[in-house]
């Protein structure tokens, strides 16, 4: 795996995060969690670009749209995919307005999360 | 005629009456000598005989005569002769007496033919043909000399050739032995004759003696007085005047043909009494009628009195009546007599007039109306006395006013008095319009104008105006139209700009300015402050019987305000004031209707205050529902995934941690539900309790360690400091309700910093406290936070349902606790549950 084979996962519901982790870590993928906006920024410098981002939108700290605004402010992140997670419906004009690729609207579904992340990495590749 | 014995005179006198001739024996018996008279004046010579001196001047002015004058024991038969020239022409007269012819010794008698001379009458007699066999004197108009028709027939000297002539037949009558007495009409005058038969010693008929004597004077005067009474029943009859007699002694009353006409009687129906006439007087004037004659009667004086009287037929008249009264010498009374008049006709017209006019005057008076009829030349000719009200104008200031006059001195009390005097001065030209307007005036009356013209048959004498107060109707239809308008503003949301809008409305109704307060901490504020006149001000000051509650109208300087209050509830909450236009000032009604838009405002303001519940109500909804799609989601996803991913078959480990979060997101889920279900417990008012003896120490043991992974997650640490035991009589569920949610919310917004959790006891109630010191609660969300679907934070960043404080607020009332909150944010809260040991009452 190269440096953006990673996943990074942002969500605050913490049952969410670790099953989002555990099921891409089955599928073979390197999952990393953060619990929030800060979280996930701490993990980027530890770990540089991810491959791509699950991001909730609706987090303490730092929400996912200002995360996402800090991702794209910095030129080396900025074209990294974004996934949006969300469990208000409305979510998916925040999700554009933020340049994600994709928006899932909660409850999630196994097959709907593992189908994202194929086509996703697929382009990135 | 006889000569020589008797003495006579002659005397010829010249035109100027001088005398030329005078001779004769009987000269001496009138003291004159033939020489010594010639070339004297005879009216000299006759100085001491006036009547002698008389004839002579009717014979120079061509009227002959004769007279008889006595001298001595010698009566002299005088004879005046006027003397006429060949041309007619009058040139002297003659004086020709001689000495009557009778026995000596005898007394000197007149002869018949001189006394025929001097009477206006003639004596002659005819034979049977009718020829005149002796003529003496002569009827002066008839031109007839008794010397020249002797010898002559009847027939020529009448000139009638007609034998059927009346007189003829007359004389024929008297022939055949009967007198005859006719008035005969000759030449123009009249005459009685009078024929007796002339019988000779055998008694034989051999002729007539006739007298007569003009009687044309008296004829005339017998047809002028025939004539006048006619005249007089003529007129008695057209003029309805009929005339009586009261011979008193007698009691007889007579009575004219008109005035048994008046009566509708006839000669045979009255029995010529005055208790007769009585009877016939209605009886309602028999009493005045009896007193008026026996005043008359007593005093001997004329009277004049109108009475009623009664035909057969029912039919009522009138009669102006006028009497005299007869008296002898004595005073004694012998007569009374007098006119009636029938007067009914002019009494009912006078009677219909004065009803007319009555009616009319009636109908001027008790009309609403006040009515004011102006000739062309624009002078009062009519009014009434509410005219006078409505204008207020008082009897000495209206009289003798011009219609102009009286415009002038009202103009000043309207509004619109400019265009109303227009009005007056466009209709002069327009005499024949009518016209209807609307007065207004400045204290707030309004009367409606109407006007039309006076016509008398085609002509237009004047105008007839009249007024009405329809101030009232006026009032109420404009206070209807107002408050429609004002409800209308009022229907908007946007309280304060439908206030304002309302108060700019008033302006044009109620008053010049208008002012709305709002009671903050119960010190006015004024919110607005409209005037139709910028530079006036309206009073600041507000009563303090509007500041409890009670509107109010009074007066600040000269101008007349009004108030009422604003309020919700019972609660003043402000007051809205009225200013009026100079000269006005409020009354009950204007303060009903200014209450009537006060109720409305406060209506308003009560909707707006209700709709802003509502919309913030039904945001505080969209909200938790919102929030609780998304927290029910986050544990449907965790539960979604676990499930899923445990199909994938995966390691052990993994299978455990999948396990545990399907445990932990179901138990989510049920509370969830149970709070929602609680919620509508509470709102239904069903919250529903089991009480029992329950340790609140263990309850909360039971807690913790079921919170126990959540707590460490949170990093917060937590130290409980609790009686070993501390059992009251509780709802051991709902107990454990209030303290997971206190510990949960402890956890959740504890920014993982230590949490202490303190029980004890005063014998009485138990006190649990929950200390965090995670980011505390800001203060104007310390009341709200124990609202439905109300949090401190938003849900963005922290989960739940919002109800938690809510549902341990409910259930620690329904356990008859209470609870307090003190909170500082960036500090912490605490959350303090007190609750009684005993079941609540």
């Amino acid at each position: 795996m190269n440096d953006t084979s990673w996943i990074l996962v942002v969500e605050d519901d913490e049952d969410i995060r670790e099953m989002i982790v555990l099921l891409l870590g089955i599928e073979g993928y390197e999952a990393v969690a953060a619990r929030d906006g800060l979280d996930a920024l701490q993990r980027i410098r530890e770990r540089g670009r991810p491959g791509m981002v699950f991001l909730d939108l609706r987090m303490p700290r730092m929400s996912g749209s200002d995360f996402a605004q800090a991702l794209r402010a910095d030129p080396a992140l900025a074209s990294t995919p974004l996934i949006v997670l969300s469990g208000d419906a409305r979510a998916t004009e925040v999700a554009a307005t933020v340049g994600a690729t994709k928006c899932l609207i909660k409850p999630l579904d196994l097959g709907e999360l593992m189908d994202a992340v194929t086509r996703v990495l697929a382009t990135a590749v | 005629m006889a000569t020589g014995r008797n003495p006579r005179v002659l005397i010829l006198v010249d035109a100027g009456g001088t005398i030329v001739l005078a001779e004769g024996s009987g000269l001496a018996y009138f003291g004159m000598q033939a020489e010594q008279t010639v070339g004297r004046s005879i009216f000299d010579v006759l100085a001491d005989s006036a009547t002698l001196a008389d004839g002579v001047r009717r014979a120079l002015d061509g009227e002959s005569g004769g007279t008889l004058v006595e001298r001595g024991e010698v009566a002299f038969e005088i004879r005046f002769d006027a003397r006429e020239d060949a041309q007619g022409r009058l040139v002297g007269a003659l004086l020709f007496g001689e000495a009557s012819e009778r026995p000596a010794g005898e007394r000197a008698r007149p002869g018949l033919s001189l006394l025929l001379r001097q009477l206006p009458c003639a004596v002659w007699a005819i034979d049977r043909n009718f020829r005149i066999t002796y003529a003496a004197g002569r009827p002066r108009e008839s031109g007839l000399d008794p010397a020249r028709i002797l010898g002559s027939t009847i027939q020529d000297v009448l000139g009638t050739s007609d034998p059927e002539d009346p007189i003829l037949e007359c004389y024929r009558a008297v022939l055949g032995g009967s007198a005859q007495s006719v008035r005969y009409h000759f030449r123009g005058r009249h005459y009685d004759v009078h024929m007796e038969p002339l019988r000779d010693d055998e008694g034989r008929i051999g002729g007539c003696a006739c007298v007569t004597m003009d009687v044309t004077e008296r004829q005339r005067a017998e047809e002028r007085s025939a004539r006048s009474e006619a005249r007089l029943l003529e007129a008695q009859r057209i003029a309805h005047v009929g005339s009586w007699e009261w011979e008193v002694e007698s009691n007889r009353v007579e009575w004219s043909d008109e005035l048994y006409r008046i009566y509708g009687l006839t000669r045979s129906d009255f029995a010529g009494t005055y208790e007769a006439f009585l009877d016939r007087v209605l009886p309602e004037d028999r009493e005045h009628t009896r007193a008026v004659v026996f005043d008359a009667y007593r005093n001997v004086k004329p009277f004049v009195y109108d009475h009623r009287i009664v035909r057969p037929d029912g039919n009522v008249r009138m009669l102006h009546t006028l009497g005299e009264v007869v008296a002898d010498a004595h005073g004694r009374v012998l007569r009374m007599s007098g006119a009636c008049w029938d007067t009914t006709e002019l009494w009912e017209t006078t009677r219909e007039r004065e009803r007319s006019v009555s009616l009319l005057r009636a109908t001027l008076e008790s009309t609403a109306d006040g009515l004011l009829v102006v000739d062309r030349s624009g002078k009062v000719v009519a009014h009434n006395q509410r005219l006078l009200d409505l204008w207020q104008l008082s009897r000495e200031v209206f009289a003798d006013k011009s219609f102009e006059d009286l415009l002038a001195l009202v103009h000043d009390q309207l509004e619109n008095g400019e265009a109303c005097l227009r009005r007056v001065h466009e209709l002069e030209s327009q005499p024949g319009a009518e016209s209807f307007d609307s007065l207004h005036f400045r204290d707030g009356r309004f009367f409606e104008r109407y006007s039309r013209p006076q016509r008398i048959g085609d002509q237009i004498v004047g105008r007839v105006w009249s007024y009405r107060n329809v101030t009232e109707r006026e009032r109420l239809l404009r206070g209807a139209l107002f408050l429609a308008d004002a409800s209308r503003l009022l229907a908007s949301l946007d309280v304060e700009k439908a206030l304002e809008a309302v108060a700019r409305l008033t302006l044009s109704y109620v008053g010049d300015a208008c002012a709305i307060d709002l009671f903050t901490d119960s010190e006015p504020r004024r919110l607005l402050v409209l005037s139709r006149d910028p530079s006036r001000s309206i009073a600041g000051e507000l009563p303090r019987k509007v500041l409890v509650g009670n509107p109010s109208i009074y007066t600040v300087g000269s101008t007349s305000y009004m108030t009422v209050p604003l309020g919700a509830h019972g609660e003043p909450l402000g007051a809205l004031s009225f200013a009026a236009a100079s000269g006005r000032s409020y009354s009950e009604a204007d303060l009903s209707l200014a209450m009537e838009i006060g109720r409305r405002a406060e209506l308003a303001l009560e909707n707006a205050s209700l709709y802003r519940k509502a919309r913030d109500a039904l945001a505080a909804r969209d909200e938790f529902l919102s929030i609780a799609a998304h927290e029910i989601r986050g544990p449907i996803t965790a539960l979604q995934l676990a499930v899923q991913g445990l199909q994938k078959s995966p390691p052990t480990a993994v299978v455990h941690k999948m396990m545990a979060v399907i445990e932990r997101e179901a138990r989510l889920l049920g509370r969830f539900v149970d709070e929602l279900l609680d919620v509508a417990r509470i709102r239904t008012r069903q919250l529903h309790f089991v009480f029992g003896p329950v340790d609140l120490v263990e309850v909360t043991r039971d807690v913790v360690s079921r919170l126990a992974t959540e707590l460490s997650r949170s990093g917060s640490s937590l130290s409980t400091q609790a009686p070993s035991t501390l059992v009251g009589t509780w709802d051991r569920s709902r107990l454990e309700q209030i303290v997971t949610n206190l510990l949960s919310n402890a956890t959740k917004f504890g920014l993982g910093k230590p949490i202490d959790l303190r029980i004890d006891s005063d014998g009485r109630t138990a006190r649990l406290t929950v200390q965090d010191r995670g980011i505390g609660i800001p203060t104007e969300a310390q009341q709200r936070i124990f609202a439905p679907f109300e949090r401190a934070v938003s849900a963005r960043h922290y989960g739940g349902l919002g109800l938690g404080l809510y549902i341990v607020r409910s259930v620690v009332d329904g356990l008859g606790g209470s609870i307090g909150l003190q909170s500082e944010p960036g500090t912490g809260t605490t959350l303090t549950v007190t609750l009684p040991l005993t079941r609540p009452e």
